[in-house]
C-alpha cells in the first residue's frame, strides 16, 4: 500500500499518457477485472474520455482506487456503485435507461423510422 | 518608457479592413477594386501578426501566450493559427481569398462575402482580437502547447479552414440562383479540403496523443464531420437535379446546411458550450457573440434562399434504380449527420434542463455506424444500378464473395463481433463490387474519381473493421537489454539517449525491432511550458503498424513502454488518401470551372 502512494506522489509530479505500467496489478486476473471496470468508466473531468484512456491526475488516481477496492475485496458491482454514489450515473459508459438516456439512444431511430415510413406511404399513395 | 506601438498598426489594419468590407457591402460602384483592396488589408494583417510571431514580439499579448524565443521557426509561424484569435483571423483571410477568386467576375457575390467577412471582423475586434497590445511587454512568452508543435498540426488547420470557408461559396451560389458548373466545382473544393484537413487531424491525433486511437468522437472531430457528411450528400445531389430527378431545393438547402453547421460549428465548440479534450482554446464569455455572429450572417442568406421558389419534382416510381439510390443515400447521409449532431449537442440541450449525461464514444459507435452500413451498401450495389432497374444476376457475385469472406473472418479467425463481421462484410462487398465494375468497364474515364472516393470508402471500411477486430496492446517496464516478445516480434531496449533541442530536453529510446530496424520513441520535457510530452514510434510493416510510446522512468532504471499491434491499419489509412486523391482529381477535371 505503502508503493501505492508513493507511487501516486510521483505521478502527480508529472503529466503523463493514459493507463502507465506501474499502476498495473501484478495479479493478472485481479488487473483484468480492473480495466473492465476502468472501462465502463469516464473521466469525470475531460468529458467523453475513457478512463483507462485519459491522462490527467484524477483519472489515475480513480483508477487506482479501484485496483486499491480490488484488492480490498469488494465484488465488481461494489465498485461501479462506489463510483456512480460519487459522481453520479454521469460517470458511467453506459447509464442505465431513463427518460433522458431513452431519448438520446432511440429518438434517431424512431425519427429514422417515421422518415422511411413516410416515404413508403407517400409513394404508395402516388401509386394508387 | 516607451509605449509598445506594433500592435496597434495590426488594430488599425483590422479597423481599416471593416470600412471597406462595409464600403463593399454599401457601394455598388468599384466594388472589384475595393474588394482587392480589402483582400490586401487582410493579408496585411496576417503577415503582421506572423511578423510578430517569428520576430517574438512580446508587445502583442497574442504572441506571449502562445510563442517563445527559443521556439522553432517552423511553429512559430504555425503559432499564428495555433491559437484562437489567430486562426480565426486564417478564416477571414481564407474565406476572402477563396470568395474573391470564386467572385472574380460577380460583383453582387463579392458582396455576400465581404458581408460575411465584416461580420467575422467585427467578432475579432469585439471579442477576440489578436492584437491586443500589453502594456509592459515581458522578456519572454509562454510557449505553444507541446501538442500542437508538430508538422501535420501546422498543416492541418490551413486545410481544414479553406474547407470550411469555400462551403460559403456555393451557399451564395444558391442563393443567386446558380447552380451550374461553378457550385458543383466549389462544392468539391469545399469538400477535398474538408477530407483533406480531417484525415490530416485524425493522423495527428493517431501518433501524437500516444495511444494509438484516431477518431474520439470529441465535439470538435464531430463538427468537422457533420459538415463533410453534408458536402458529400451535397456533390451527389448535383447529378440527380441536372437529370430532373430532384428538386433543386435539395442542393440548395444541403449547401445552407454545410455552411451553418460549418460555422455552427468553428463557432460553438470553441465558445466552451461543449465539453472536449481539444479545449486549447476555449473562452466561454464569447458564447453569446458567437451566437449573434452565425445569426447575423446565416439569416440574411436563409432569406434570400427562402424566397427562392422552385417547383417540386416529377416523382418516380418507387423502384430499386439509380436515382432512388442516390436519394436514399442523400437521406441517409444527411441523417448521419443529424444523428452525430444531435448526439453531440444532447448534453447541452440536458444542462438546460439542469441534467448531467455524457455522450460519448459508445453512443457514435452503436448508433452511427449501424446508420452507415446501409450507405456502404447502396456504394456497393451502385455499379449494377441502371437508370431503370438493378442488374440482380451481377450484382449477386460481390455478395457471395463478401459473404464467404465474412464467413472466413468468422470461423476461421474467431471473430464473433456482430459490428466487426457487418462492417468488414459491407467493406468487402464494396471493395469486390468496385473491382468487378471496373473489369467489367462499367464506367468511363470521367468517373475516375468516382471510382476512387468509393474504393477508399472500401478500402477504409474493412481496415477499421480488421484494425478494431484484431488490434492489441501491451505495456511493459524494461531496462537497458531487456528484450520483449510481442505479436512475434523480438524488441530489444537497446540504450535510452538523453535529446537537448531549442525548447524541450528529451529521452530517446532505442528499441531494435528484429535486429533490423532501431524505434525510437521519445519523451520530451518542454522547459519552456514545465509540460511532458511524449512523441511515438511507428514502425510500418505491410499493413500492420507496431506502435510504441514511451511511458514513465522508474526508481530501479527501468522505462515503461506501451507496445501497441494495429493490423490492417495502413488499409485504412491508403483508403483515405483515395478520398482525398479523389477530390483532387475531379477538381482537375473541373479546371476552368471555377
Amino acid at each position: 500500500m505503502k508503493q501505492f502512494f508513493l507511487g501516486i506522489c510521483w505521478l502527480l509530479a508529472t503529466e503523463i499518457q493514459a493507463l502507465e505500467v506501474h499502476e498495473q496489478l501484478t495479479n493478472p486476473a485481479q488487473e483484468y477485472r480492473a480495466k473492465k471496470i476502468g472501462d465502463q468508466l469516464l473521466c469525470p473531468t475531460c468529458g467523453g474520455q475513457a478512463l483507462n484512456e485519459s491522462p490527467v491526475e484524477e483519472a489515475i488516481l480513480l483508477r487506482t482506487i479501484i485496483r486499491e477496492q480490488i484488492i480490498g475485496g469488494y465484488s465488481d458491482q461494489h465498485i461501479i456503485d462506489w463510483f456512480v454514489e460519487r459522481y453520479g450515473e454521469r460517470i458511467l459508459v453506459n447509464p442505465p435507461l431513463s427518460i433522458t438516456t431513452g431519448m438520446l439512444w432511440f429518438l434517431p431511430w424512431f425519427l429514422l423510422l417515421l422518415c422511411l415510413g413516410r416515404l413508403l406511404y407517400k409513394s404508395n399513395k402516388k401509386a394508387l | 518608457m516607451q509605449l509598445p506601438w506594433t500592435p496597434y498598426i495590426g488594430q488599425g489594419l483590422l479597423y481599416l479592413a471593416v470600412i471597406i468590407a462595409s464600403l463593399v457591402c454599401l457601394v455598388p460602384r468599384y466594388r472589384g477594386g475595393l474588394y482587392a483592396f480589402l483582400w490586401l488589408t487582410i493579408v496585411a494583417a496576417f503577415g503582421w501578426l506572423m511578423v510578430a510571431h517569428i520576430t517574438s514580439d512580446f508587445s502583442f499579448l497574442n504572441v506571449v501566450m502562445h510563442s517563445h524565443t527559443q521556439k522553432p521557426l517552423l511553429y512559430k509561424i504555425s503559432g499564428v493559427w495555433g491559437n484562437y484569435e489567430g486562426s480565426m483571423l486564417l478564416w477571414v483571410l481564407l474565406l476572402v481569398t477563396v470568395g474573391g477568386i470564386a467572385f472574380r467576375s460577380h460583383a453582387q457575390g463579392l458582396s455576400l462575402v465581404a458581408y460575411s467577412a465584416l461580420a467575422v471582423l467585427l467578432f475579432l475586434i469585439v471579442a477576440c482580437n489578436p492584437f491586443t497590445a500589453v502594456l509592459i511587454p515581458p522578456l519572454e512568452g509562454r510557449d505553444l502547447n507541446p501538442l500542437l508543435q508538430d508538422p501535420l498540426l501546422a498543416i492541418h488547420p490551413p486545410f481544414l479552414y479553406l474547407g470550411i470557408v469555400s462551403s460559403l461559396i456555393p451557399l451564395i451560389f444558391s442563393s443567386l440562383r446558380q447552380w451550374g458548373r461553378s457550385w458543383a466545382y466549389w462544392t468539391i473544393f469545399s469538400w477535398t479540403f474538408l477530407t483533406i484537413g480531417i484525415v490530416l487531424g485524425s493522423f495527428w491525433a493517431y501518433y501524437e496523443l500516444g495511444w494509438g486511437g484516431w477518431w474520439f468522437w470529441d465535439p470538435v472531430e464531430n463538427a468537422a464531420l457533420i459538415p463533410w457528411l453534408l458536402q458529400t450528400a451535397a456533390i451527389h445531389s448535383f447529378t440527380l437535379v441536372r437529370q430532373g430527378r430532384l428538386s433543386l431545393s435539395v442542393p440548395k438547402w444541403l449547401s445552407f446546411a454545410t455552411f451553418a453547421t460549418c460555422l455552427l460549428g468553428t463557432f460553438i465548440i470553441r465558445s466552451g458550450l461543449v465539453t472536449s479534450v481539444h479545449s486549447f482554446a476555449v473562452d466561454p464569455e464569447r458564447g453569446i457573440f458567437l451566437l449573434l455572429v452565425c445569426l447575423v450572417i446565416l439569416l440574411p442568406l436563409a432569406i434570400r434562399l427562402w424566397k427562392i421558389k422552385i417547383d417540386r419534382e416529377r416523382n418516380a416510381q418507387l423502384s430499386l434504380n439509380l436515382a432512388m439510390a442516390l436519394k436514399l443515400g442523400i437521406f441517409f447521409l444527411c441523417f448521419t449527420a443529424f444523428t452525430v449532431a444531435f448526439g453531440t449537442l444532447y448534453p447541452l440541450i440536458l444542462q438546460a434542463f439542469n441534467s448531467q449525461l455524457t455522450v460519448g464514444a459508445p453512443y457514435f459507435n452503436a448508433t452511427v455506424i449501424p446508420i452507415m452500413i446501409p450507405l456502404v451498401v447502396l456504394m456497393a450495389l451502385q455499379p449494377w444500378l441502371t437508370s431503370t432497374h438493378l442488374k440482380t444476376q451481377q450484382a449477386l457475385s460481390p455478395l457471395l464473395i463478401a459473404a464467404a469472406a465474412v464467413v472466413l473472418l468468422w470461423f476461421q479467425f474467431h471473430m464473433n463481433r456482430p459490428l466487426i463481421l457487418g462492417g468488414y462484410g459491407v467493406g468487402v462487398w464494396l471493395l469486390s463490387s468496385m473491382i468487378l465494375g471496373v473489369w467489367k468497364r462499367r464506367w468511363t474515364r470521367l468517373q475516375i474519381p468516382m471510382i476512387l472516393a468509393h474504393s477508399g470508402i472500401g478500402l477504409a471500411v474493412v481496415g477499421m473493421a480488421l484494425t478494431l477486430g484484431f488490434e492489441d496492446e501491451k505495456l511493459v517496464a524494461l531496462k537497458t537489454h531487456d528484450t520483449v516478445r510481442f505479436h512475434n516480434q523480438n524488441l530489444i531496449l537497446t540504450d535510452i539517449i538523453g535529446k537537448k533541442a531549442e525548447n524541450y530536453m528529451g529521452q530517446t529510446a532505442h528499441l531494435r525491432l528484429n535486429n533490423q530496424t532501431t524505434l525510437k520513441p521519445q519523451k520530451r520535457f518542454y522547459w519552456t511550458q514545465g509540460i511532458i510530452h511524449q512523441e511515438t514510434a511507428i514502425y510500418s510493416q505491410g499493413f500492420d503498424h507496431y506502435y510504441i510510446s514511451m511511458g514513465d522512468h522508474y526508481q530501479d532504471g527501468s522505462w515503461g513502454f506501451r507496445l501497441a499491434y494495429k493490423p490492417w491499419i495502413n488499409l485504412m489509412w491508403l483508403g483515405f488518401c483515395c478520398l482525398g486523391l479523389a477530390g483532387l482529381w475531379s477538381l482537375g477535371q473541373r479546371r476552368g470551372q471555377a
